[in-house]
Protein backbone atom coordinates (compact mmCIF):
# COMPACT_ATOMS: atom_id res chain seq x y z
CA UNK A 1 0.00 0.00 0.00
CA UNK A 2 3.26 2.28 -0.08
CA UNK A 3 2.90 2.95 -3.48
CA UNK A 4 -0.16 3.87 -2.82
CA UNK A 5 0.33 6.71 -0.37
CA UNK A 6 2.88 7.61 -1.94
CA UNK A 7 1.34 8.29 -5.31
CA UNK A 8 -1.60 10.19 -3.54
CA UNK A 9 0.71 12.18 -1.81
CA UNK A 10 -0.54 15.71 -4.44
CA UNK A 11 -3.81 14.62 -3.47
CA UNK A 12 -3.37 14.67 0.70
CA UNK A 13 -1.57 17.90 0.36
CA UNK A 14 -4.71 19.50 -1.71
CA UNK A 15 -7.45 17.77 0.80
CA UNK A 16 -5.02 19.47 3.72
CA UNK A 17 -5.83 22.70 1.93
CA UNK A 18 -9.39 22.17 1.51
CA UNK A 19 -10.06 21.37 4.92
CA UNK A 20 -8.35 24.67 6.10
CA UNK A 21 -10.93 26.05 3.80
CA UNK A 22 -13.48 23.95 5.46
CA UNK A 23 -12.45 24.69 9.01
CA UNK A 24 -14.04 28.11 7.66
CA UNK A 25 -17.79 27.08 6.93
CA UNK A 26 -18.13 24.55 9.39
CA UNK A 27 -17.60 26.40 11.91
CA UNK A 28 -20.32 29.19 10.80
CA UNK A 29 -23.18 26.28 11.58
CA UNK A 30 -22.93 26.59 15.23
CA UNK A 31 -24.53 23.33 16.05
CA UNK A 32 -22.35 21.32 13.56
CA UNK A 33 -19.65 20.01 14.75
CA UNK A 34 -16.50 20.65 12.11
CA UNK A 35 -16.04 17.13 11.39
CA UNK A 36 -14.53 17.89 8.07
CA UNK A 37 -16.19 14.99 6.11
CA UNK A 38 -18.25 15.90 2.73
CA UNK A 39 -19.69 14.54 -0.03
CA UNK A 40 -18.83 16.79 -3.28
CA UNK A 41 -19.69 16.07 -7.16
CA UNK A 42 -17.11 17.26 -9.40
CA UNK A 43 -17.46 17.84 -13.25
CA UNK A 44 -14.51 16.70 -15.50
CA UNK A 45 -15.83 18.85 -17.71
CA UNK A 46 -17.72 22.34 -17.43
CA UNK A 47 -20.33 21.63 -20.03
CA UNK A 48 -22.07 18.26 -21.58
CA UNK A 49 -23.03 17.22 -24.72
CA UNK A 50 -26.79 15.62 -25.64
CA UNK A 51 -26.05 12.52 -27.25
CA UNK A 52 -22.04 12.44 -25.56
CA UNK A 53 -21.30 10.65 -22.17
CA UNK A 54 -20.14 11.92 -19.56
CA UNK A 55 -18.52 11.79 -15.90
CA UNK A 56 -18.70 13.12 -12.64
CA UNK A 57 -16.86 12.20 -9.33
CA UNK A 58 -18.54 11.38 -6.10
CA UNK A 59 -15.76 12.67 -3.67
CA UNK A 60 -16.19 10.97 -0.08
CA UNK A 61 -13.92 12.91 2.08
CA UNK A 62 -13.24 11.80 6.03
CA UNK A 63 -11.69 12.83 8.84
CA UNK A 64 -8.21 12.52 8.59
CA UNK A 65 -6.66 8.99 9.08
CA UNK A 66 -10.18 7.55 9.04
CA UNK A 67 -11.52 5.34 6.30
CA UNK A 68 -14.55 4.60 4.39
CA UNK A 69 -15.28 1.47 2.61
CA UNK A 70 -15.47 -0.24 -1.10
CA UNK A 71 -18.23 -2.10 -2.66
CA UNK A 72 -17.37 -5.15 -0.15
CA UNK A 73 -16.64 -3.55 3.35
CA UNK A 74 -15.00 -6.99 4.38
CA UNK A 75 -15.34 -7.70 8.13
CA UNK A 76 -16.72 -4.61 9.16
CA UNK A 77 -17.85 -1.03 8.40
CA UNK A 78 -20.54 -0.68 5.49
CA UNK A 79 -20.64 0.21 1.20
CA UNK A 80 -21.18 3.45 0.80
CA UNK A 81 -24.83 3.96 -1.07
CA UNK A 82 -25.39 6.37 -3.85
CA UNK A 83 -29.09 7.56 -5.18
CA UNK A 84 -29.32 9.68 -7.91
CA UNK A 85 -31.24 12.75 -8.66
CA UNK A 86 -31.15 13.13 -12.43
CA UNK A 87 -33.24 15.41 -15.24
CA UNK A 88 -35.14 13.52 -18.16
CA UNK A 89 -32.63 12.69 -21.04
CA UNK A 90 -29.48 11.81 -18.47
CA UNK A 91 -29.14 7.75 -17.40
CA UNK A 92 -26.61 6.34 -14.82
CA UNK A 93 -24.67 4.22 -16.60
CA UNK A 94 -21.87 2.99 -13.85
CA UNK A 95 -19.98 4.09 -11.20
CA UNK A 96 -16.36 2.95 -11.01
CA UNK A 97 -14.62 2.61 -7.49
CA UNK A 98 -10.89 2.51 -7.18
CA UNK A 99 -8.93 -0.26 -5.87
CA UNK A 100 -9.23 -0.18 -2.16
CA UNK A 101 -6.80 -0.20 0.20
CA UNK A 102 -6.88 -4.04 2.57
CA UNK A 103 -6.87 -2.26 5.91
CA UNK A 104 -5.90 -5.35 8.11
CA UNK A 105 -6.38 -5.39 11.95
CA UNK A 106 -6.77 -7.33 14.57
CA UNK A 107 -7.23 -10.76 12.05
CA UNK A 108 -10.09 -8.76 10.22
CA UNK A 109 -10.00 -7.08 7.10
CA UNK A 110 -11.41 -3.98 5.97
CA UNK A 111 -11.90 -2.72 2.02
CA UNK A 112 -11.44 0.72 1.96
CA UNK A 113 -10.30 4.12 1.85
CA UNK A 114 -8.15 6.06 3.76
CA UNK A 115 -8.67 10.41 4.03
CA UNK A 116 -10.93 10.00 0.53
CA UNK A 117 -11.61 8.78 -2.44
CA UNK A 118 -13.24 9.88 -5.63
CA UNK A 119 -15.88 6.81 -7.42
CA UNK A 120 -16.20 7.79 -10.73
CA UNK A 121 -19.89 7.75 -12.10
CA UNK A 122 -20.57 7.68 -15.80
CA UNK A 123 -23.93 8.38 -17.76
CA UNK A 124 -25.21 8.60 -21.24
CA UNK A 125 -27.32 11.54 -22.25
CA UNK A 126 -30.03 11.08 -25.30
CA UNK A 127 -29.22 12.38 -28.49
CA UNK A 128 -32.31 14.54 -29.53
CA UNK A 129 -32.98 15.64 -26.15
CA UNK A 130 -33.48 19.80 -25.74
CA UNK A 131 -32.43 20.23 -22.39
CA UNK A 132 -33.40 23.10 -20.33
CA UNK A 133 -30.27 24.65 -19.13
CA UNK A 134 -28.07 24.22 -17.48
CA UNK A 135 -29.52 20.65 -15.63
CA UNK A 136 -29.11 19.58 -12.22
CA UNK A 137 -27.67 16.36 -10.87
CA UNK A 138 -27.55 15.60 -7.63
CA UNK A 139 -26.58 13.12 -5.25
CA UNK A 140 -27.60 12.03 -1.77
CA UNK A 141 -24.86 9.04 0.04
CA UNK A 142 -25.44 6.96 3.02
CA UNK A 143 -21.76 6.20 4.13
CA UNK A 144 -20.09 4.79 6.94
CA UNK A 145 -16.31 6.34 8.40
CA UNK A 146 -14.71 4.12 10.74
CA UNK A 147 -11.48 4.34 12.35
CA UNK A 148 -11.45 3.20 16.43
CA UNK A 149 -15.31 3.56 15.90
CA UNK A 150 -17.85 3.91 13.53
CA UNK A 151 -19.94 6.89 12.43
CA UNK A 152 -23.05 6.53 9.80
CA UNK A 153 -23.29 9.75 7.50
CA UNK A 154 -25.69 11.34 5.35
CA UNK A 155 -24.32 13.61 2.44
CA UNK A 156 -25.83 15.06 -0.40
CA UNK A 157 -24.42 17.14 -3.27
CA UNK A 158 -25.68 19.18 -6.31
CA UNK A 159 -24.40 20.01 -9.74
CA UNK A 160 -25.35 22.13 -12.52
CA UNK A 161 -23.98 22.14 -16.09
CA UNK A 162 -24.08 23.50 -19.01
CA UNK A 163 -25.12 21.85 -22.07
CA UNK A 164 -23.36 22.34 -25.03
CA UNK A 165 -24.84 22.69 -28.36
CA UNK A 166 -22.24 20.50 -30.36
CA UNK A 167 -19.95 18.49 -30.08
CA UNK A 168 -17.04 20.95 -31.08
CA UNK A 169 -18.82 23.66 -28.33
CA UNK A 170 -18.57 21.09 -25.57
CA UNK A 171 -14.74 20.32 -26.55
CA UNK A 172 -14.24 24.04 -26.54
CA UNK A 173 -15.99 24.27 -22.92
CA UNK A 174 -14.16 21.40 -21.90
CA UNK A 175 -11.63 22.08 -19.08
CA UNK A 176 -10.51 19.10 -17.79
CA UNK A 177 -9.56 17.94 -14.29
CA UNK A 178 -5.83 16.09 -13.93
CA UNK A 179 -7.45 14.36 -10.95
CA UNK A 180 -9.80 12.43 -12.88
CA UNK A 181 -6.95 10.62 -15.07
CA UNK A 182 -5.11 10.27 -11.28
CA UNK A 183 -8.55 8.44 -9.99
CA UNK A 184 -9.41 6.18 -13.08
CA UNK A 185 -6.04 4.94 -13.44
CA UNK A 186 -6.77 3.83 -9.82
CA UNK A 187 -9.69 1.59 -11.01
CA UNK A 188 -10.14 -1.36 -12.09
CA UNK A 189 -9.87 -2.47 -16.13
CA UNK A 190 -12.03 -5.30 -17.95
CA UNK A 191 -10.91 -8.30 -18.04
CA UNK A 192 -11.20 -8.75 -21.61
CA UNK A 193 -9.30 -11.44 -23.01
CA UNK A 194 -8.80 -13.43 -20.06
CA UNK A 195 -9.58 -16.94 -18.58
CA UNK A 196 -11.32 -17.16 -15.52
CA UNK A 197 -11.63 -20.56 -13.85
CA UNK A 198 -13.50 -20.74 -9.99
CA UNK A 199 -13.69 -24.00 -9.01
CA UNK A 200 -14.69 -25.70 -5.50
CA UNK A 201 -12.11 -28.13 -3.88
CA UNK A 202 -11.62 -29.48 -0.49
CA UNK A 203 -9.76 -26.88 0.29
CA UNK A 204 -11.29 -23.59 -0.33
CA UNK A 205 -12.52 -22.31 -4.11
CA UNK A 206 -9.44 -22.41 -6.39
CA UNK A 207 -8.77 -19.80 -9.03
CA UNK A 208 -7.28 -19.98 -12.04
CA UNK A 209 -6.45 -16.97 -14.27
CA UNK A 210 -4.78 -16.69 -17.71
CA UNK A 211 -3.81 -13.15 -18.30
CA UNK A 212 -4.53 -11.74 -21.71
CA UNK A 213 -1.21 -11.12 -23.63
CA UNK A 214 -1.98 -7.32 -23.60
CA UNK A 215 -2.04 -6.94 -19.84
CA UNK A 216 1.12 -6.04 -19.32
CA UNK A 217 1.95 -7.99 -16.70
CA UNK A 218 5.33 -8.97 -15.75
CA UNK A 219 5.92 -12.97 -15.61
CA UNK A 220 5.97 -12.81 -12.03
CA UNK A 221 3.33 -10.63 -11.33
CA UNK A 222 1.20 -13.79 -9.59
CA UNK A 223 3.94 -13.42 -6.31
CA UNK A 224 2.17 -9.67 -5.74
CA UNK A 225 -1.24 -11.04 -6.61
CA UNK A 226 -4.88 -10.70 -4.42
CA UNK A 227 -8.11 -11.17 -5.14
CA UNK A 228 -10.78 -8.81 -3.14
CA UNK A 229 -14.07 -10.70 -3.63
CA UNK A 230 -17.54 -8.51 -4.32
CA UNK A 231 -19.07 -10.63 -2.25
CA UNK A 232 -19.18 -10.15 1.76
CA UNK A 233 -18.74 -13.66 3.20
CA UNK A 234 -17.43 -15.93 0.65
CA UNK A 235 -13.99 -15.49 1.05
CA UNK A 236 -11.94 -15.71 4.00
CA UNK A 237 -10.37 -12.14 3.99
CA UNK A 238 -7.44 -12.60 6.44
CA UNK A 239 -6.00 -15.97 5.11
CA UNK A 240 -2.64 -15.69 2.38
CA UNK A 241 -3.51 -16.50 -1.28
CA UNK A 242 -0.77 -18.49 -2.20
CA UNK A 243 -0.64 -18.03 -6.04
CA UNK A 244 1.08 -19.86 -8.34
CA UNK A 245 2.44 -20.06 -11.21
CA UNK A 246 1.35 -22.96 -13.91
CA UNK A 247 2.46 -22.25 -17.51
CA UNK A 248 0.88 -19.84 -18.75
CA UNK A 249 -1.57 -19.63 -15.99
CA UNK A 250 -1.75 -18.49 -12.13
CA UNK A 251 -3.58 -20.22 -9.51
CA UNK A 252 -4.78 -19.91 -6.09
CA UNK A 253 -7.05 -21.82 -3.41
CA UNK A 254 -8.79 -18.97 -1.43
CA UNK A 255 -10.28 -20.18 1.48
CA UNK A 256 -13.55 -20.27 2.26
CA UNK A 257 -15.62 -17.57 4.29
CA UNK A 258 -18.73 -18.24 6.58
CA UNK A 259 -20.77 -17.94 3.61
CA UNK A 260 -18.42 -19.89 0.93
CA UNK A 261 -19.28 -19.65 -2.97
CA UNK A 262 -21.75 -22.04 -4.51
CA UNK A 263 -21.83 -23.81 -7.61
CA UNK A 264 -23.44 -21.79 -10.27
CA UNK A 265 -22.88 -18.53 -8.33
CA UNK A 266 -21.13 -15.70 -10.20
CA UNK A 267 -17.67 -15.06 -8.61
CA UNK A 268 -17.27 -11.75 -8.84
CA UNK A 269 -14.24 -9.50 -7.38
CA UNK A 270 -10.68 -7.55 -8.08
CA UNK A 271 -7.70 -9.13 -9.02
CA UNK A 272 -4.93 -6.73 -7.81
CA UNK A 273 -1.20 -6.53 -8.20
CA UNK A 274 0.57 -4.44 -6.22
CA UNK A 275 3.41 -2.43 -7.39
CA UNK A 276 6.89 -3.85 -7.39
CA UNK A 277 8.26 -3.29 -3.70
CA UNK A 278 10.36 0.47 -3.94
CA UNK A 279 8.40 1.15 -7.11
CA UNK A 280 6.82 4.53 -5.01
CA UNK A 281 5.13 6.36 -7.47
CA UNK A 282 3.38 3.43 -9.07
CA UNK A 283 -0.85 2.44 -8.30
CA UNK A 284 -1.66 -1.04 -8.18
CA UNK A 285 -2.87 -2.28 -11.48
CA UNK A 286 -6.04 -4.24 -11.20
CA UNK A 287 -8.70 -6.24 -13.03
CA UNK A 288 -12.41 -6.82 -12.97
CA UNK A 289 -13.31 -10.68 -12.86
CA UNK A 290 -15.89 -12.76 -13.34
CA UNK A 291 -16.11 -16.72 -13.57
CA UNK A 292 -19.30 -18.86 -13.23
CA UNK A 293 -18.41 -21.13 -9.60
CA UNK A 294 -17.75 -24.85 -10.85
CA UNK A 295 -19.04 -27.56 -8.22
CA UNK A 296 -16.34 -29.86 -7.26
CA UNK A 297 -14.54 -32.11 -9.98
CA UNK B 1 -15.84 -32.61 39.60
CA UNK B 2 -12.63 -33.46 38.03
CA UNK B 3 -14.08 -35.32 34.68
CA UNK B 4 -16.06 -32.26 34.04
CA UNK B 5 -13.31 -29.88 34.02
CA UNK B 6 -11.33 -32.14 32.26
CA UNK B 7 -14.29 -32.19 29.34
CA UNK B 8 -14.16 -28.43 29.66
CA UNK B 9 -10.34 -28.22 28.92
CA UNK B 10 -10.96 -30.45 26.09
CA UNK B 11 -13.71 -28.88 24.69
CA UNK B 12 -11.70 -25.33 25.35
CA UNK B 13 -8.62 -26.87 23.42
CA UNK B 14 -10.93 -28.44 20.61
CA UNK B 15 -12.39 -24.79 20.14
CA UNK B 16 -8.98 -23.39 19.91
CA UNK B 17 -7.87 -25.78 17.67
CA UNK B 18 -10.98 -25.11 15.43
CA UNK B 19 -10.17 -21.36 15.45
CA UNK B 20 -6.58 -21.80 14.63
CA UNK B 21 -7.63 -23.96 11.75
CA UNK B 22 -10.61 -21.89 10.40
CA UNK B 23 -10.10 -18.44 11.76
CA UNK B 24 -13.54 -17.75 11.70
CA UNK B 25 -16.11 -17.88 14.43
CA UNK B 26 -16.87 -21.10 16.48
CA UNK B 27 -17.65 -23.62 14.50
CA UNK B 28 -21.37 -24.85 13.95
CA UNK B 29 -21.88 -28.60 15.35
CA UNK B 30 -19.14 -28.45 18.28
CA UNK B 31 -19.92 -28.46 21.30
CA UNK B 32 -20.17 -24.76 22.53
CA UNK B 33 -16.75 -23.69 24.92
CA UNK B 34 -17.49 -23.57 28.73
CA UNK B 35 -17.31 -19.97 30.36
CA UNK B 36 -17.84 -18.10 33.05
CA UNK B 37 -18.61 -14.18 33.63
CA UNK B 38 -19.90 -11.69 35.90
CA UNK B 39 -23.20 -9.97 35.01
CA UNK B 40 -23.74 -6.14 35.27
CA UNK B 41 -24.87 -6.58 38.78
CA UNK B 42 -21.34 -8.78 39.42
CA UNK B 43 -23.26 -12.01 38.91
CA UNK B 44 -21.73 -15.11 37.67
CA UNK B 45 -23.35 -17.11 35.32
CA UNK B 46 -21.50 -19.86 33.56
CA UNK B 47 -22.67 -22.22 30.28
CA UNK B 48 -22.59 -25.06 32.36
CA UNK B 49 -25.13 -23.58 34.61
CA UNK B 50 -27.46 -23.15 31.59
CA UNK B 51 -27.22 -26.81 30.62
CA UNK B 52 -30.50 -28.42 29.32
CA UNK B 53 -31.97 -25.14 27.85
CA UNK B 54 -31.57 -23.04 24.70
CA UNK B 55 -28.68 -20.64 24.83
CA UNK B 56 -28.67 -17.50 22.43
CA UNK B 57 -24.76 -15.52 22.88
CA UNK B 58 -25.94 -12.26 21.69
CA UNK B 59 -22.49 -10.01 21.16
CA UNK B 60 -23.23 -6.03 21.57
CA UNK B 61 -22.08 -2.56 21.98
CA UNK B 62 -24.71 -0.15 22.25
CA UNK B 63 -23.00 2.33 20.81
CA UNK B 64 -22.26 0.79 17.55
CA UNK B 65 -24.76 1.64 14.68
CA UNK B 66 -25.24 -1.68 13.71
CA UNK B 67 -26.76 -2.19 17.44
CA UNK B 68 -28.26 0.96 17.67
CA UNK B 69 -30.77 0.00 14.38
CA UNK B 70 -31.92 -3.11 16.13
CA UNK B 71 -32.34 -1.70 20.07
CA UNK B 72 -33.60 1.87 18.72
CA UNK B 73 -36.61 -0.17 16.28
CA UNK B 74 -37.08 -2.37 19.52
CA UNK B 75 -36.11 -5.53 17.16
CA UNK B 76 -33.54 -7.20 19.49
CA UNK B 77 -35.57 -6.44 22.75
CA UNK B 78 -39.05 -8.02 21.01
CA UNK B 79 -36.59 -11.35 19.84
CA UNK B 80 -34.98 -11.51 23.98
CA UNK B 81 -38.97 -11.10 25.17
CA UNK B 82 -40.43 -13.72 22.72
CA UNK B 83 -37.64 -16.20 23.24
CA UNK B 84 -37.18 -15.67 27.06
CA UNK B 85 -40.81 -16.48 27.24
CA UNK B 86 -40.34 -19.55 25.66
CA UNK B 87 -37.34 -20.51 28.61
CA UNK B 88 -34.29 -19.80 25.88
CA UNK B 89 -31.55 -17.88 27.59
CA UNK B 90 -30.78 -14.80 26.29
CA UNK B 91 -27.36 -13.71 27.57
CA UNK B 92 -25.98 -10.25 25.82
CA UNK B 93 -22.31 -10.13 26.17
CA UNK B 94 -19.83 -7.06 25.62
CA UNK B 95 -16.08 -7.59 25.45
CA UNK B 96 -15.38 -3.64 24.95
CA UNK B 97 -12.16 -3.31 26.71
CA UNK B 98 -11.87 -0.49 29.47
CA UNK B 99 -11.86 2.93 27.66
CA UNK B 100 -13.12 1.63 23.95
CA UNK B 101 -16.76 2.43 22.96
CA UNK B 102 -19.25 0.12 24.37
CA UNK B 103 -17.79 -0.09 27.67
CA UNK B 104 -19.21 0.90 30.88
CA UNK B 105 -19.33 1.23 35.12
CA UNK B 106 -21.27 -0.83 36.82
CA UNK B 107 -23.70 2.14 37.39
CA UNK B 108 -23.12 3.18 33.47
CA UNK B 109 -24.44 -0.19 32.47
CA UNK B 110 -27.31 -0.49 35.15
CA UNK B 111 -28.93 2.65 33.42
CA UNK B 112 -28.03 1.61 29.87
CA UNK B 113 -29.43 -1.66 29.79
CA UNK B 114 -32.70 0.24 31.63
CA UNK B 115 -32.44 2.95 29.03
CA UNK B 116 -32.26 0.41 25.74
CA UNK B 117 -34.99 -1.60 27.37
CA UNK B 118 -33.12 -4.93 27.13
CA UNK B 119 -34.73 -7.52 28.64
CA UNK B 120 -32.56 -10.29 27.92
CA UNK B 121 -32.00 -13.33 30.91
CA UNK B 122 -28.17 -11.28 31.29
CA UNK B 123 -25.75 -8.64 30.26
CA UNK B 124 -22.41 -10.23 30.97
CA UNK B 125 -19.17 -7.81 30.81
CA UNK B 126 -16.07 -9.70 28.80
CA UNK B 127 -13.68 -6.41 29.41
CA UNK B 128 -10.60 -8.59 28.92
CA UNK B 129 -12.05 -10.31 25.76
CA UNK B 130 -11.13 -14.01 26.83
CA UNK B 131 -14.90 -15.46 26.32
CA UNK B 132 -15.76 -13.13 22.78
CA UNK B 133 -11.79 -14.80 21.42
CA UNK B 134 -12.72 -18.16 22.81
CA UNK B 135 -16.09 -17.90 20.22
CA UNK B 136 -14.19 -15.74 17.55
CA UNK B 137 -16.48 -12.85 17.91
CA UNK B 138 -15.50 -10.24 15.72
CA UNK B 139 -18.53 -8.06 14.85
CA UNK B 140 -21.43 -6.24 16.97
CA UNK B 141 -24.41 -7.86 16.79
CA UNK B 142 -22.94 -11.37 16.24
CA UNK B 143 -24.98 -14.33 17.87
CA UNK B 144 -24.45 -17.83 18.90
CA UNK B 145 -27.57 -20.25 19.35
CA UNK B 146 -26.66 -23.28 21.50
CA UNK B 147 -28.83 -25.70 22.43
CA UNK B 148 -29.40 -28.04 25.42
CA UNK B 149 -26.53 -30.36 24.46
CA UNK B 150 -24.39 -27.33 24.77
CA UNK B 151 -23.72 -27.97 21.01
CA UNK B 152 -23.15 -24.65 18.77
CA UNK B 153 -26.23 -24.60 16.14
CA UNK B 154 -26.06 -21.33 14.99
CA UNK B 155 -23.53 -18.67 14.49
CA UNK B 156 -23.33 -15.96 12.19
CA UNK B 157 -25.65 -12.38 11.91
CA UNK B 158 -28.82 -11.72 13.37
CA UNK B 159 -30.18 -11.28 9.91
CA UNK B 160 -29.68 -10.59 6.26
CA UNK B 161 -29.68 -6.85 5.88
CA UNK B 162 -26.15 -5.39 6.76
CA UNK B 163 -27.13 -1.96 6.18
CA UNK B 164 -28.35 0.63 8.08
CA UNK B 165 -31.59 1.38 6.23
CA UNK B 166 -33.91 0.44 8.50
CA UNK B 167 -37.40 0.94 5.96
CA UNK B 168 -35.38 -2.81 4.84
CA UNK B 169 -35.66 -4.21 8.33
CA UNK B 170 -39.26 -5.23 7.92
CA UNK B 171 -37.99 -7.73 4.90
CA UNK B 172 -34.84 -9.09 6.74
CA UNK B 173 -34.84 -12.72 6.98
CA UNK B 174 -33.92 -13.13 10.38
CA UNK B 175 -31.79 -16.01 10.61
CA UNK B 176 -31.24 -15.95 14.60
CA UNK B 177 -35.51 -16.46 15.18
CA UNK B 178 -35.43 -18.78 12.23
CA UNK B 179 -32.88 -21.19 14.06
CA UNK B 180 -34.70 -21.08 17.20
CA UNK B 181 -37.78 -21.66 16.19
CA UNK B 182 -36.37 -24.50 14.08
CA UNK B 183 -34.80 -25.66 17.37
CA UNK B 184 -37.36 -25.61 19.24
CA UNK B 185 -39.81 -27.45 17.24
CA UNK B 186 -37.26 -30.38 16.98
CA UNK B 187 -35.96 -29.74 13.13
CA UNK B 188 -33.06 -28.90 11.55
CA UNK B 189 -31.60 -25.36 11.91
CA UNK B 190 -31.55 -24.62 7.76
CA UNK B 191 -29.31 -21.70 7.60
CA UNK B 192 -26.36 -22.77 10.35
CA UNK B 193 -23.47 -20.35 9.14
CA UNK B 194 -24.04 -16.74 8.16
CA UNK B 195 -21.31 -14.14 7.78
CA UNK B 196 -21.63 -11.44 10.56
CA UNK B 197 -22.21 -7.84 9.63
CA UNK B 198 -21.39 -4.73 12.03
CA UNK B 199 -18.83 -2.69 14.12
CA UNK B 200 -15.79 -4.56 14.99
CA UNK B 201 -15.40 -6.36 18.60
CA UNK B 202 -13.97 -3.54 20.83
CA UNK B 203 -10.98 -5.71 22.16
Amino acid sequence: MMGVRAGLNGGIRWVSALAGLCGCWCAEGADRAPTGEQVRLVAERAAVTAGAPFTLAVELRTRPGWHTYWMNPGDSGLAPALRWQLPDGVRLTGVAFPVPERIEEEGMVSFGYTDRVWLLADFATEKDRAFAEPIEVGVSVDWMVCLDTCVPLKGSDTLRLTVGGAAADGEKAAVADPEFGRWRARTPQPANGWGVQAQITRRGLALRIRPAAGAGLAADAWKRARFYPLRRGGLDLVAPQRWRADGAAWEAILRNGPEPHKAGESLEGVLVFEPEPGDRDAVPRAWSLRATVKGRP
Amino acid sequence: MAGMRSHAIQVVAAAALGMALCGWAQEVGKPAPEFALKDIAGKEHSLAGFKGKFVVLEWTNYDCPFVKKHYETGNMQALQKAYTEKDVIWLSICSSAPGKQGHFTAEEWAERVKKEKATPTAVLTDADGKVGKLYGAKNTPQLFVINPEETVIYSGALDDQPGLDREKMKDAVNYVKQALDAALAKKPVETPVTAPYGCTVKY
